[in-house]
């Protein structure tokens, strides 16, 4: 496409863009009458309505209140905005765990003297609510400089209404997730808290699956007026302040009381099963919108439901409904528990409160009853029961069922978890909720009883895996999950005292201590609880991997030495581990694993001795493990290992074998990127693996072979660093080929000097790299102080030297600086003689 | 510290006022201090510390425009600067990343949503590459993109910064993301 011809097509994608979508398609087939540009245009209009909100969030995003501090919380980056003000994510300053918070700043318009005193007040009370789903507040204040701030738990989520969207929940999934949000809100009411701004937008669901319910209260704080009881108020300053979700008696500004959230929850689940709002379509204006929730009832959602789910909601679910979002609050549920029961006996095919008693009703429940005998999957089956388990322990105790209901419960929370790893996870957070909540009451029961605390403990870890370990897909609860990690530990350390030298009973704690490293994030404490775990893992091989990997991988970032030291442990236990189970699929991919990082990680450390040996029995196993067809991801880690096993030949003097292993890494990554041109990681890894390999030649003295790569070399760089607008690391590969070149054919040296300063000037001459490659340039071109210039300039921008070993970049540029300064020396006495 | 923040401020002024030759002088000197914090990150002295482009930027604006006395418009300036560095410091980082990082696979992103994953750094590159063929074709339309995707600029601060009005800004942004979208997912270059 020629830049002309763009500019045609956006000035009629913009004309197009303007008419109502529906008129779209008419308006460019009247006005345009080429058909290559209608089929361009519509195509952009297709790319427009599927990127959707992919661009807009930006890699790097500038926000005024980042890095600023609200009581003991550093802001990091602005999550959203509402009504109230923006909402940012926080990291608690002083806490070297990094515990993350949610800070809302508030307009400060919002509080006059008199409520700033009541936010105060209330915010305590608020503080004080703690539910599994129910944003915690956290904390609160004025800021300095007089914004006030609710500081409250940091949830990653989506807005209810869209997790449901997005997963395509079915009915039965979307009742699950509501029901929380009703015990959330009977625990708020039964502390005396009413929401009054409940809606999708205030109940985030985690990607576990966990509704919590945001804001609670904070209506009210903002804006007392809505407090049950205040009269004399004008219309608008109770305007509630999302009337969409408004009961009658906020719209009209009568006392709210907990009626007014159970109507609300009413109008969220209408919203959830059917995927509109109940007054959706019969209003034009809020003002008749407000009337119509006063005035006349709701539709019903099976008659909003899009018709593949009429079935499902006519009847009990229409009934619930519009039980709950009665006009007169007292005709509603008593509480959002009654609410609740109802959806649960529908859940489980009994008759539900709300409806009559008449006899049809009941029969076509019977009827349903063995359908759904017939037709459900045992995994539902399962799943039901496992969801009314609690209620029914005394019961079934006394029935002497007790165990099988262990072993039901030990099914439902081992092996259902295992089953449903890879999907279902709002259903498995479900089991969780239940099941911590029933392990909770077996523990009681289970004191002195062997058997029972082994399956607690049991049942307490495969909790806290689910409930956020760092490596397994996980809910991010991570302080719940150390919290249940924590008791845990405390049952086997029980356990341990009994039974010292139980094996059983040693592997659990093990597992306990490890757990509670997995959920403490990173850091010492987490090493702690490692090197514990380790202690009681010695002699298994499998475990000490698993470990040392996890504790590798936390000090990578921190501590190369210690990293190196975790890596090789992990070697010891992987060759332990092969000679114990040499069939193991796992036990190669492992080996090499630990084998590269060991090798890797000892060059960063400065111990490279064993390097090569370690990088070439990683690269055995990685082929033997991907087998007889490797896919592109393990082809690339394969010529990556190559090209790094030539990097480390180069640096030990290993030349024959260098080349031979840069000429295979570079045939695997030209054969990669030939099948997939259009990614450029493979172009790059082309480029480079080329300017290696010229680089060995030319080392080896082979000269006809240098030649013939440089040229290859040049060929493939050239018209990529020549590309308008330029890309800078092909320009630099291209200008590090030539700068290096002994062949005067391949560039001038005034050419080269030419593109050396052009790849510094777009480095904004700020890189030493490339001035280092200026440096060598500006030599050949007999510039010998510009040389030794832009030498200095690169070992000026070289972070600041430390104790240890010199790094080998400072080493490197120091040495050409070193020979220039020899050469400006001999220069100046041979002017001297002359 | 301040001298250097003063140093900002006044170039920050003089690019307001219309001074180009005052672009070229402060992108070598937020070069500079970029590159010098990326490269903190990169090697992670700090702790727990991987590249994140949002904190990176406030680092060196912090630290280079003595915070107090710029005003928003001075920060648009500063930040359309700085999508460019971030956006060559990115792919810069992204291959260095994919060069150094090979053999621990995919392992090495901890799930927190403040570092930037390897799937967003390929995103990066592949992006990077797209906007240049569309600044070959309209180069105001591309550096609008610059300014929105890698300076996370709002659009009315584009408007300022590139001296346009505010519904160009947004007509302009429509089309630049329908095309990126087009380029991106089919791929049909012509």
């Amino acid at each position: 496409m020629t830049p002309e011809r763009w500019q045609e097509v956006k000035r009629l994608f913009d004309a197009v863009l303007e008419r109502e979508p529906a008129d779209r398609r008419s308006f460019l087939e009247g006005t345009c009458g080429d058909a290559a540009m209608r089929a361009e245009v519509t195509a952009l209009l297709d790319a427009l309505a599927d990127a959707g909100s992919r661009y807009e969030t930006p890699v790097v995003a500038p926000d005024p209140m980042v890095d600023r501090q609200f009581g003991a919380y550093r802001i990091l980056r602005r999550l959203g905005a509402g009504g109230m003000g923006a909402v940012y994510l926080a990291a608690r300053a002083d806490d070297q765990f990094r515990r993350l918070a949610a800070v809302k700043a508030i307009r400060p318009e919002l509080l006059d003297e008199h409520t700033r005193r009541r936010f105060e007040n209330e915010r305590h009370t608020l503080a004080a609510l703690e539910h599994p789903n129910i944003v915690r507040l956290l904390d609160g204040g004025t800021s300095e400089d007089g914004v006030p701030y609710l500081v409250m738990d940091y949830v990653e989520g989506q807005p209810i209404d869209r997790f449901c969207r997005e997963h395509g929940l079915s009915i039965g999934e979307r009742l699950d997730l509501f029901l929380p949000l009703c015990a959330a809100v009977h625990y708020a009411h039964q502390n005396l808290v009413v929401h009054r701004d409940l809606k999708p937008a205030n109940v985030l669901v985690t990607p576990g699956g966990v509704p919590k319910l945001l804001d609670f209260g904070i209506a009210k704080l903002l804006r007392p007026e809505y407090a049950a009881g205040t009269v004399g108020l004008t219309r608008t300053s109770a305007q509630p302040m999302t009337p969409e979700y408004a009961s009658p008696e906020q719209i009209l500004g009568q006392p709210v009381t907990t009626a007014s959230d159970i109507y609300a929850l009413g109008v969220v689940l209408f919203t959830l099963l059917t995927g509109k709002h109940p007054y959706e379509g019969r209003t034009n204006s809020s003002y008749e919108l407000e009337r119509a929730i006063c005035e006349t009832d709701p539709g019903k959602a099976s008659e909003a439901a899009p018709p593949e789910l009429v079935r499902q909601l006519r009847g009990d679910l229409d009934t619930i409904i519009f039980t709950a979002m009665r006009k007169e609050p007292r005709k509603r549920y008593a509480s959002a528990e009654r609410f609740a029961d109802d959806i649960r006996r529908y859940r489980n095919g009994q008759t539900v409160a709300a409806r009559g008693d008449s006899l049809a009703y009941r029969a076509r429940k019977f009827f349903g009853r063995h359908k759904a005998a017939v037709c459900a999957s045992a995994l539902a089956l399962v799943l039901l029961t496992a969801l009314g388990v609690s209620d029914h322990i005394h019961r079934l105790r006394a029935e002497q069922r007790f165990h099988d209901l262990r072993d039901f419960a030990n099914f439902t929370i081992n092996d259902l978890d295992k089953a449903m790893r890879t999907s279902m996870t709002a259903a498995r957070e479900q089991v969780v909720t239940k099941g911590s909540h029933y392990l909770d009451e077996l523990a009681k029961e289970s004191k002195g009883d062997d058997a029972l605390e082994l399956d607690v403990l049991n049942g307490y870890l495969s909790v806290a895996n689910i409930q956020g370990s760092l490596f397994a897909s996980n809910t991010g609860q991570q302080a719940a999950a150390a919290a249940t990690a924590a008791k845990a530990l405390a049952v086997a350390e029980e356990l341990s005292r009994r039974h010292p030298a139980d094996p059983a009973v040693r592997a659990m704690r093990r597992q306990s201590y490890e757990k509670l490293g997995d959920t403490l994030g990173s850091g010492a404490e987490a090493i702690a609880q490692y090197r514990k775990a380790l202690e009681l893992a010695a002699g298994d091989p499998i475990e000490v991997f698993r470990i040392l990997s996890r504790m590798a991988h936390m000090q990578e970032e921190t501590d190369v030495a210690a990293a190196l030291e975790s890596y090789r442990g992990c070697e010891s236990a992987a060759r332990d581990w092969m000679a114990h189970s040499p069939s193991d699929p796992k036990v190669a991919r492992a080996l090499a694993f630990a084998k590269e990082n060991a090798g890797w990680y000892g060059l960063l450390a400065g111990e490279p001795t064993d390097a090569e040996r370690l990088v070439r029995e990683a690269i055995a196993l990685y082929e033997q493990a991907a087998g007889a067809k490797p896919g592109p991801g393990s082809r690339r880690l394969i010529a990556g290992a190559y090209k790094r096993l030539a990097d480390i030949g180069k640096r030990t003097g290993k030349q024959k074998e260098a080349l031979e292993n840069c000429r295979r890494s570079l045939a695997a990554s030209e054969a990669l990127h030939a099948e997939d041109p259009k990614n450029v990681l493979y172009g790059i890894d082309v480029a480079q693996a080329r300017v290696l390999l010229v680089d060995l030649l030319l080392t080896s003295g082979d000269r006809a072979a240098a030649r013939a790569e440089t040229a290859a070399a040049v060929a493939y760089l050239k018209p990529l660093a020549q590309a308008d607008p330029p890309n800078r690391y092909y320009l630099v590969d291209y200008v590090t080929i030539l700068a290096g070149t002994p062949f005067p054919e391949f560039a001038s040296a005034d050419e080269t000097l030419a593109y050396a300063r052009r790849a510094v000037d777009l480095m904004h001459g700020a890189d030493p790299e490339t001035l280092d490659l200026l440096a060598q340039a500006c030599r050949r071109a007999g510039k010998l102080d510009d040389a030794i210039a832009a030498e200095q300039k690169a070992i000026a921008l070289l972070p600041a030297a430390k104790p240890g070993p010199v790094p080998e970049m400072r080493r490197k540029l120091a040495a050409s600086l070193d020979t220039l300064g020899g050469l400006q020396t001999q220069a100046a006495q041979h002017q001297d003689r002359k | 510290m301040s001298e250097d923040g003063g140093e900002v401020t006044r170039l920050l002024r003089r690019l307001r006022s219309g001074d180009e030759d005052a672009a070229g002088k402060l992108m070598t000197a937020v070069y500079g201090e970029l590159r010098q914090v990326a490269a903190r990150a990169m090697r992670s002295e700090r702790p727990g510390h991987t590249l994140q482009p949002t904190a990176l930027v406030h680092e060196a604006f912090l630290k280079m425009a003595d915070g107090a006395g710029v005003e928003w418009r001075d920060r648009a300036h500063f930040f359309g600067v700085a999508a460019r560095l971030m956006r060559e410091i990115l792919v810069d980082y992204a291959r260095k990343r994919g060069a150094a990082k090979r053999g621990s696979g995919a392992r090495i992103t901890l799930d927190d949503s403040l570092l930037i994953s390897e799937d967003r750094l390929g995103d990066v590159v592949a992006i990077d590459q797209v906007v240049k063929r569309l600044e070959a074709l309209d180069p105001r339309q591309g550096h609008i993109v610059e300014l929105r995707f890698f300076g996370g600029l709002s659009v009315e601060e584009v408007a300022e910064v590139m001296r346009i009005s505010t519904p160009t800004v947004k007509r302009e942004w429509q089309s630049a993301k329908a095309w990126l979208h087009r380029e991106l997912t089919q791929g049909t270059a012509s």
